[in-house]
């Protein structure tokens, strides 16, 4: 049986940092909520979704909005839970267990808010394998689940149930919502059955994080967590992780029209990239990676780009130009390469004009295309 | 009116050096620190005017840095501080100090008190200041002894007005003369690291206006009657009244002034420094004449705080672990190349070649030729490298807020940011003419609809002749 205790908030964090592609949010306050949670508690027992009864109600919870107004608006600790409690309630029905609707980032630690704090289980799985920007990117919703009902709360107490017939029309009115709370709302979503968790999460996620932090907490070099992820990915339904790219961050662009933070780092080669020039366009998370004009990586693949000097990740939001860096490719488990999920989360859904290709096929016969 | 003087006071000895316009190094004097410190000082002062044949009436600036000695004396140092959070009904998953060492909070006393307050992030009312119930809690924090007081309001880097309305109540209760700061002064988004600024910073405002007045007694007993100014933890100046506001902005500067003064003596402009004391060594890279700043939180004390401060690594062996080994092939001197060839390796991870200086006190014992790729420099006046940064640095003042997109065009934020920048550097003793922007930095709120942006301006200038 495995059990998340105080101790392995740490790792489960770095693990989560790795997995948000660039996005998900710095997760130090959910990891210090969920400390609390857990010292006063006890530790949180991990289910395989292989655990859950078929007829069992499963609810996801998770915070939605800005990570950034969080670190500031520090909430005051149960919100995860009190959403939880909410649908709860109108379901007329306590959950069995809770589980992350997104592996990368903060919202990994938060549902552990809910599980402690209710007594129950964290499913040892998520819906989006990494982190993306909108709620319907779940592989609940590409394989039938309804994100509805679904409850937001604030910190003020304020609570919303949202019913809608789609799970878009969830994404667009819930943002909303999210917005007039004041940036940062927590939501409990996607209610499903055991059996649904079964047919259409991604298992195993929560311990491929934990299993990920704890190799990358002794690596002091970029070439060092390469090799250490490349161990632990390759083990898992993930592919093995790979070099793609090493050089100096030289010049950002951010454009802040529309919803989402958009905007291109390019890099300039060094050492074994020297002469070349790898441009990465993001959106919250990394997105699209081609060099000297090649495509190299595209979503829903993994794109993390490492600081050289510290071999942590280095989040969309704190790119600086002058920072020397290494950039690693991970690809995505099968389950989220199927045409219904690309059409979901694939590069024409971020508005590029071409198709995903797996990001070992991009790269056979590159020095980085050792799969 | 032409020349400078650099004091730099460490724990073992305080070091003073003479520089003129041109930057040329006119004489460095050496005198062990006293324990009040401003004994050592005038005594250092008066060895360097000596050595330099100059009259005390031509010194026109004295810039001092101090935060070497007083790194181990953080806890010592500290006032008894109360600090108002405004936030609720939000904010109580993490309550004041929480994040602290034990003593750490038992040093400024762990007074606070959580009232109604704050602003979302794009400057809308999160909840209305009761100024009733403002009065009362400091009351309660007057009834408990403070000494300083620290106010923390969310998103007050949005919107400071609920931060200023209760440092009016607080000079009320308190007296005008009351130090009180305000976390929109002194931080960054994060509302746990910019309280823990806020309180650290009052806690330390006394010690500054404690060293303003000795030193200004101290020179004034050698005839020197010039500007002074403090360091800053990035490598530039302010003025002592602009400092005794903002002592946080100093207690982390010697690495920085260090590093500075290394690079300036061995004419390198980007270097990796390493600064051998008695028991450490620092590690710092220099691009640009600057000290690389590490943009993560910071640890005071074991405090958690988003100030700008040069990225370190800083290894527990130092000159005293060396010591003896003249030959330099003993297992102490083995140790320590290994190590410092790491962190080097580390610091200046993929930057092409850089040259490596060796500063500081310790590195007497080191011997001549230490392993690696080539020669580590070793410039004349080496061991006084801090004094030397100290004279050449330029002031500073800095912004960091977030802004609206919706209120205000990027162009226009950007305008008016740099505007409060310069305005912040001749507060902070910058001469208004020539004060120029040195740095922008912008970056947006993620997964927010509603759009904002964070902006940082350096300003920087010559010292207000």
């Amino acid at each position: 049986m495995r059990e998340i205790g105080v101790d392995d908030l740490e790792d489960l964090a770095l693990g989560a940092s790795i997995l948000g592609a660039g996005g998900g949010g710095d997760p130090w306050i959910g990891r210090h909520l969920a400390a609390k949670v857990l010292a006063e508690r006890g530790p949180v027992r991990l289910m395989a979704p292989y655990e859950l009864p078929d007829e069992s109600l499963v609810i996801p919870t998770a915070m939605m909005g800005a990570p950034t107004v969080m670190l500031e608006k520090v909430p005051n600790g149960n919100e995860p839970y009190l959403a939880l409690c909410a649908l709860q309630h109108h379901l007329g029905r306590k959950a069995s267990a809770t589980m992350p609707i997104e592996c990368g980032g903060l919202n990994l630690l938060l549902p552990l808010i809910a599980a402690g704090l209710a007594g129950i289980p964290l499913v040892d799985a998520d819906g989006m394998g990494r982190a993306f920007p909108e709620l319907q990117m779940e592989t609940f919703h590409i394989y039938g689940v309804s994100g509805t009902p679904a409850v937001l709360v604030d910190e003020r107490g304020h609570t919303c149930l949202i019913k809608t017939r789609d799970n878009f029309a969830l994404e667009r009115i819930a943002r909303e919502v999210t917005v007039r709370m004041g940036g940062a709302a927590y939501i409990a979503e996607f209610p499903m059955s055991g059996r649904q968790v079964k047919e259409t999460a991604i298992p195993g996620t929560v311990y491929l994080a934990l299993r990920l932090g704890q190799v990358l907490r002794h690596c002091r070099t970029a070439a060092e967590a390469v090799e250490a992820v490349a161990e632990v990915t390759s083990n898992s339904q993930y592919g093995r992780a790979v070099l793609l790219f090493e050089g100096k961050l030289s010049a950002l662009e951010r454009q802040n029209e529309g919803p989402f933070a958009r905007g291109a780092v390019s890099v300039e080669g060094g050492h074994s990239c020297s002469g070349r020039s790898l441009r990465v366009e993001f959106q919250n998370e990394y997105l699209v990676a081609t060099m000297n004009g090649v495509l190299v990586a595209t979503v829903p693949d993994l794109i993390v780009i490492l600081d050289a000097s510290t071999a942590r990740p280095i989040p969309t939001d704190a790119l600086k130009v002058g920072t020397q860096v290494v950039v690693m490719g991970i690809p995505t488990p099968a389950l989220m390469r199927l045409d219904l999920a690309l059409q979901v989360w694939g590069p024409r859904s971020f508005g590029y004009d071409f198709d995903y290709v797996p990001i070992e096929l991009l790269n056979r016969g590159t020095p980085s295309g050792r799969f | 009116m032409c020349y400078t003087l650099g004091v730099e006071v460490a724990p073992k000895q305080t070091d003073a050096v003479v520089m003129d316009r041109n930057g040329n190094l006119l004489a460095a004097a050496r005198v062990r620190t006293s324990d009040d410190i401003f004994t050592g000082m005038e005594a250092a002062c008066a060895e360097v005017l000596l050595l330099s044949g100059i009259r005390a009436e031509t010194i026109g600036h004295v810039m001092v840095g101090t935060a070497a000695y007083f790194d181990a004396r953080l806890q010592s140092s500290l006032a008894r501080t109360g600090l108002i959070r405004l936030s609720r009904p939000a904010g109580t998953g993490i309550l004041p100090l929480e994040t602290w060492p034990k003593q750490m909070r038992e040093a400024v006393g762990d007074s606070w008190r959580m009232v109604s307050g704050g602003f979302e992030y794009d400057g809308r009312l999160l909840a209305p200041l009761n100024l009733s119930e403002v009065r009362e809690a400091l009351l309660d924090l007057k009834r408990d002894g403070i000494k300083a007081l620290a106010v923390a309001g969310l998103f007050a880097t949005v919107c400071p007005d609920q931060e200023l309305a209760v440092a009016a109540v607080g000079r009320e209760v308190f007296g005008p003369d009351f130090p009180i700061t305000l976390s929109h002064e002194v931080g960054r988004t994060g509302l746990v690291e910019r309280e823990n600024a806020a309180v650290l910073n009052a806690a330390l405002t006394g010690m500054v206006a404690y060293l303003a007045a000795g030193i200004h007694r101290a020179l004034g007993h050698r005839g020197i009657r010039a500007k002074l100014f403090l360091a800053q933890n990035n490598g530039t100046l302010m003025s002592f009244a602009y400092g005794s506001r903002y002592p946080i902005l100093s207690v982390g500067s010697a690495p920085a002034i260090s590093a500075r003064g290394a690079a300036f003596l061995s004419g390198l402009q980007d270097c990796v420094v390493v600064d051998v004391g008695s028991q450490s060594t620092t590690v710092t890279l220099v691009l640009g004449n600057f000290p690389r700043e590490c943009d993560r939180p910071v640890q005071l004390g074991g405090v958690s705080l988003h100030v700008r401060m040069p990225e370190t690594i800083t290894l527990p062996l130092g000159g005293d672990h060396l010591a003896g080994d003249r030959a330099g092939d003993g297992p102490g001197v083995r140790q320590f190349q290994e190590r410092l060839g790491q962190a080097v390796d580390q610091i200046s991870a993929g930057q092409d070649y850089l040259p490596v200086v060796l500063v500081g006190s310790g590195t007497d014992a080191l011997p001549e030729r230490l392993a690696g790729p080539s020669t580590p420099l070793r410039p004349r006046h080496a061991y006084c490298a801090g004094a030397v940064g100290l004279t050449i640095s330029p002031v500073s003042g800095e912004v960091d807020r977030v802004w609206s997109l919706e209120r205000y065009g990027r162009e226009e934020i950007l305008n008016r940011a740099s505007a409060m920048a310069c305005e912040r550097a001749v507060q902070a003793g910058c001469d208004p003419e020539g004060v120029g922007v040195a740095e922008i930095e912008e970056s947006p709120l993620t997964y927010l609809p509603s759009r904002a942006v964070r902006v940082k301006v350096k300003a920087v200038g010559s010292p207000v002749p």
